[in-house]
C-alpha cells in the first residue's frame, strides 16, 4: 500500500522525490552514510600505505595486508555506489542516478589506476607507476565528491517528503 | 547570535549564498588535493634547507607545487569565514560550530606542514616524525572536509524547511523561525 501511495507523490518544481517509499529512502540514506565511513577508512589505509609503506622507494605488494584491506574497502565502495545508482535509475531520481554512475565510472578507472600502480612496481617510481598512482588518487577523490552529492539529493528528498507529511503527501 | 531577523525570502537568499561559498570551498579543497598530489609525487625537501623558521617558510615560495598547495589550503580554510558569518545571520548554530571545527582542524594542518619540512631537513633527518607529521596533516585535512560536508546536510535541511514554511506561510501566515 505504501508503495502505491508513493506512486502518487506530487511533482514539485526543483525537487526530485522519486517513487521510492520514505522508509526505503531512509535505508538508501543509511547506505550512503555507510559508504562515507568506508571512504574514510579507504582514505586512512591509502594514506598509511602512501606515508609508511611506499614512502621513499619501498614498494607495496598486492599481498600486503594494508593493501588488501584497501582493496576490500574500495570494493565495498563500488557495491554501495552501484546500488545507490541503480535505486536512482529504478525509482526516478535522475540526479542520484547520474552522480552515482559518475562515481562508479570513477571507481572503475581508479581501480585500473591502482592495479597499474601495483603491477608496475608499487613505489613512487616514474612513468606508468606514477600515472597509475595519479589516476587512482584523483578519481577516488572525485568519486567521493560525486557520492556526496548523490547523498545530499537522497537526504533532500526525505526532508521534502517529511515536510509534506510523509507518505500521505 | 545575530540580531538580524530574516524573512523567508531573505533566509533563502542567505542560504543560497552559503551554497555558493560551499561550492567555492569544495573547489579549493579539490585544488588543494591536486596540488598536494604534485607535492607528494614531485617534491622532496632539498638538502640546503635548514631547520629554522625562515628557511622552512622560504620553501613555500621555492617550489610552485608547495606554494599552490598552501595557497589553496588557506583559501579553502578561509571560505569557512563567510560561511560562518552567513550561518550566523541564518541562525544555523550547528553550521557555525562545524565550520569553526573545520578551521581548527586546518590550523593543526598548518602546523604539521612546516613540521614535516623541519623533520625532513638534513640537520634533523627524523623520518618517522616527518611521516607522523604528514599523516596528521592528511588526517586533519580529511576531518575538515568531513565537517564541511556535514554542514551542508544542515543547510539543505534548513533550505527545505524554509521552502515549505514559505509556501505554508503564504497560505496560513506561518512563522519563519525555527521551532525551539
Amino acid at each position: 500500500m505504501a508503495h502505491l501511495e508513493s506512486r502518487v507523490r506530487p511533482t514539485l518544481p526543483g525537487e526530485e522525490l522519486g517513487t521510492l517509499s520514505l522508509s526505503s529512502l531512509k535505508v538508501t540514506l543509511r547506505l550512503c552514510y555507510a559508504n562515507f565511513v568506508t571512504y574514510l577508512l579507504l582514505y586512512v589505509t591509502g594514506m598509511y600505505i602512501n606515508i609508511y609503506i611506499t614512502s621513499g622507494v619501498s614498494p607495496v605488494g598486492i599481498d600486503d595486508p594494508t593493501n588488501m584491506l584497501h582493496m576490500i574497502l574500495s570494493s565495498v565502495n563500488f557495491v554501495i555506489t552501484l546500488t545507490v545508482g541503480v535505486v536512482g535509475y529504478l525509482y526516478g531520481m535522475k540526479k542520484v542516478a547520474i552522480f552515482s554512475t559518475g562515481a562508479v565510472v570513477c571507481l572503475i578507472a581508479a581501480t585500473i589506476g591502482g592495479l597499474l600502480f601495483i603491477s608496475s612496481g608499487g613505489a613512487r617510481g616514474p612513468g606508468v607507476t606514477l600515472a597509475g598512482g595519479w589516476i587512482m588518487s584523483f578519481l577516488f577523490m572525485l568519486a567521493l565528491f560525486l557520492s556526496y552529492y548523490a547523498t545530499l539529493r537522497v537526504m533532500r528528498a526525505i526532508r521534502v517528503i517529511e515536510s509534506l507529511g510523509g507518505e500521505q503527501a | 547570535m545575530s540580531d538580524v531577523d530574516l524573512d523567508g525570502e531573505g533566509l533563502q537568499r542567505t542560504l543560497h549564498r552559503i551554497f555558493q561559498m560551499l561550492y567555492l570551498q569544495f573547489a579549493f579543497y579539490w585544488a588543494t588535493i591536486a596540488a598536494g598530489m604534485f607535492v607528494n609525487y614531485y617534491y622532496s625537501v632539498p638538502g640546503s634547507v635548514t631547520p629554522d623558521v625562515g628557511s622552512i617558510f622560504a620553501q613555500f615560495l621555492a617550489a610552485p607545487s608547495l606554494f599552490a598547495h598552501v595557497l589553496f589550503a588557506v583559501l579553502s580554510s578561509g571560505m569557512s569565514i563567510p560561511v560562518i558569518l552567513l550561518a550566523r545571520r541564518a541562525r544555523l548554530t550547528k553550521v557555525i560550530f562545524l565550520h569553526a571545527g573545520a578551521i581548527s582542524a586546518r590550523l593543526v594542518g598548518f602546523v604539521m606542514g612546516p613540521l614535516f619540512i623541519y623533520y625532513s631537513t638534513g640537520a634533523i633527518g627524523n623520518a618517522s616524525s616527518a611521516s607522523a607529521a604528514t599523516f596528521v596533516m592528511a588526517s586533519v585535512f580529511l576531518i575538515a572536509v568531513i565537517l564541511s560536508f556535514m554542514s551542508r546536510i544542515f543547510i539543505v535541511r534548513e533550505d527545505v524547511r524554509v521552502k515549505f514554511i514559505v509556501s505554508k506561510g503564504a497560505l496560513g501566515g506561518g512563522s519563519f523561525r525555527k521551532p525551539g
